[in-house]
């Protein structure tokens, strides 16, 4: 039971995992960057989420819809003012760029919000479901996290596999030249893109800070973003499905050796794994680049 | 002869202190195949895409029918009715045949009918592809990314196509297939086809007029037998 337990509890963390490993899966595609500033973006759209609910009283599910149109916002901006300007330098200026990003959003947050402790209590019950008595690490909270991450990827499949709209942002990431040639605006959809993951960011951000008490501190986004980063890699950056997958791995490995272990070092183990898959296939396992040899 | 459709008057394109192209003047007539060739180096790929917009020359002017190509964007040129083929590469290995034909008729208003119909009528005109409309491009030969970069073409139901090469690597019985694709095209569709080609011979073959560029100069022009007559212009800028 324990372990049936530990897996279900894993798989939920690595919804949200899988969600921030999806945001930076988007953004790798459509302009090959690792948009380090994501951490930061959802930790700053959860707290304007928390100010309207916590502090202002507003309805729950109006301060998830702002924290998620905030994010595409952010996001849209960010492309546009901060990245492109450098995109045709060296590669490493954008990441440099957003790793600018990241840390002023932390100070902004704490400049405004302060650096404390705050609660940001999700709309379903934390209490986990029990069967004869037997308890399962499984909350309403984390089947509503389970259930809206995998809605994101359906909406995300269908936009990005069905649509003309989609069509043209897969066009303009693979092949941004013969995009345009072809009458595509792809700085637009560059831009979109940029929105719709931090779009989704802004959703893992929210998910996340009602999973504990005392979440909301502008720090304690970081391993959010660490853990999706790793999820990314080794789902292979290019692959959405992938992203989802390594997600879900990490986070299940995470909960596995935390109980069967030591839970005092568990960021060691998905480094860990990291290291591993990347070992044994440098393009991560769903990536479809074929390993390039020097 | 039919009307002008493409004028270039002096057009100078510069990288830095490059001039790859250097003053080129030449018109491309309504209707008509005109082939743009000349060695390696010579400025014909330069000349392709200072006409789409993806370089911009420093002086001269470029027009198709009443448009000003010079100021135009690039994502414009299409909905102008010209419509580009890369060579072989330029398919996007990435999606799928299908996808990629798709894509060529994206920026209409009314392409939900035109889609359908050009879809048929591609598939119609090459049978090897429409096996494949459901695979990724990537495993197409270099034959197939051909005709998948003409169709894709076809599908934006242009006045003009823009061909980059389309003999690079190819096996000539393949060679002589795309070639008389495009004399069909332009006899029976009435489309008006620029073809830069190195393989001046084979080029030479299907074209009604055409341009010899060397050093990002016009060389020489006029009717494709005039040319493919002069040996002397043959030995010197042409290679056969």
């Amino acid at each position: 039971m324990t372990f049936l337990n530990l897996v279900i509890y894993g798989i939920a963390n690595g919804m949200l995992y899988a969600a921030v490993a999806l945001a930076l899966v988007l953004i790798w595609r459509s302009t090959h960057i690792v948009n380090f500033a994501q951490g930061g973006m959802l930790m700053f759209t959860t707290f304007i989420a928390w100010d309207l609910v916590v502090k202002h009283g507003v309805n729950y599910w109006i301060g998830l819809v702002v924290a998620m149109l905030a994010g595409f916002v952010m996001g849209a901006v960010a492309e546009r003012l901060l990245v492109r300007p450098v995109e045709d330098g060296p590669p490493l200026n954008p990441v440099i760029v957003t790793l600018g990003l990241l840390l002023l959003l932390q100070a902004v947050a704490g400049m405004i919000w302060g650096n404390g402790l705050d609660s940001f209590a999700p709309q379903f019950s934390l209490h986990y479901y029990s069967v004869d008595d037997q308890v399962i690490l499984f909350s309403p909270d984390y089947l509503f996290i389970v259930i809206a991450v995998l809605l994101v990827l359906v909406a995300l499949y269908v936009l990005f596999q069905r649509s003309p709209l989609g069509l043209r942002m897969r066009a303009s990431a693979f092949n941004p030249e013969i995009a345009r040639l072809l009458g595509v605006r792809v700085g637009r959809m560059l831009t979109l893109g940029w929105g719709l993951a931090a779009m989704v960011g802004a959703l893992a951000g929210v998910l996340v800070a009602g999973t504990q008490p005392d979440y909301m501190n502008p720090n304690a986004f970081d391993p959010l973003l660490i853990f999706g980063f790793t999820a990314a890699i080794i789902g292979g950056l290019d692959s959405p499905v992938g992203a989802v997958a390594g997600g879900i791995s990490v986070g299940v490995i995470q909960q596995l050796l935390d109980n069967y272990v030591s839970n005092d070092i568990d960021a060691f183990y998905v480094f860990a794994l990291l290291l591993i898959v990347l070992m044994i296939r440098p393009s991560g396992l769903f990536s479809r680049t074929a390993v390039r040899r020097v | 002869m039919g009307s002008v459709m493409l004028t270039l008057e002096n057009v100078v394109t510069a990288y830095g202190a490059v001039r790859a192209l250097d003053g080129v003047s030449l018109e491309v007539a309504d209707g008509q195949i005109t082939a743009v060739l000349g060695a390696n180096g010579a400025g014909k790929t330069t000349l392709l895409r200072t006409v789409n917009g993806l370089v911009r020359p420093s002086s001269g002017s470029i027009r198709f029918r009443d448009h000003d190509l010079v100021a135009a964007p690039v994502e414009k040129i299409v909905t102008f009715g010209i419509a580009h083929v890369p060579e072989g590469r330029g398919v996007i290995t990435e999606l799928t045949v299908e996808e990629n034909l798709r894509l060529g008729a994206l920026w209409r208003s009314d392409r939900r009918r035109t889609t359908a119909e050009g879809l048929e009528s591609v598939y119609e005109m090459f049978p090897p592809i429409a096996e494949r409309r459901g695979k990724a491009a990537d495993t197409l030969s270099g034959g197939e990314r051909q005709m998948l970069a003409i169709g894709r073409a076809l599908m934006s139901r242009p006045t003009m196509l823009l061909l980059d090469e389309p003999s690079l690597g190819l096996a000539p019985r393949i060679t002589a297939q795309i070639m008389a694709t495009l004399r069909r095209l332009s006899s029976e569709e009435g489309i008006t086809v620029v073809l830069v080609e190195q393989n001046a011979r084979s080029a030479l073959s299907v074209a009604d007029t055409a341009v010899v560029l060397n050093l990002g100069r016009v060389v020489a022009s006029g009717p494709a037998n005039d040319l493919a007559g002069d040996e002397q212009l043959r030995h010197a800028y042409l290679g056969f």
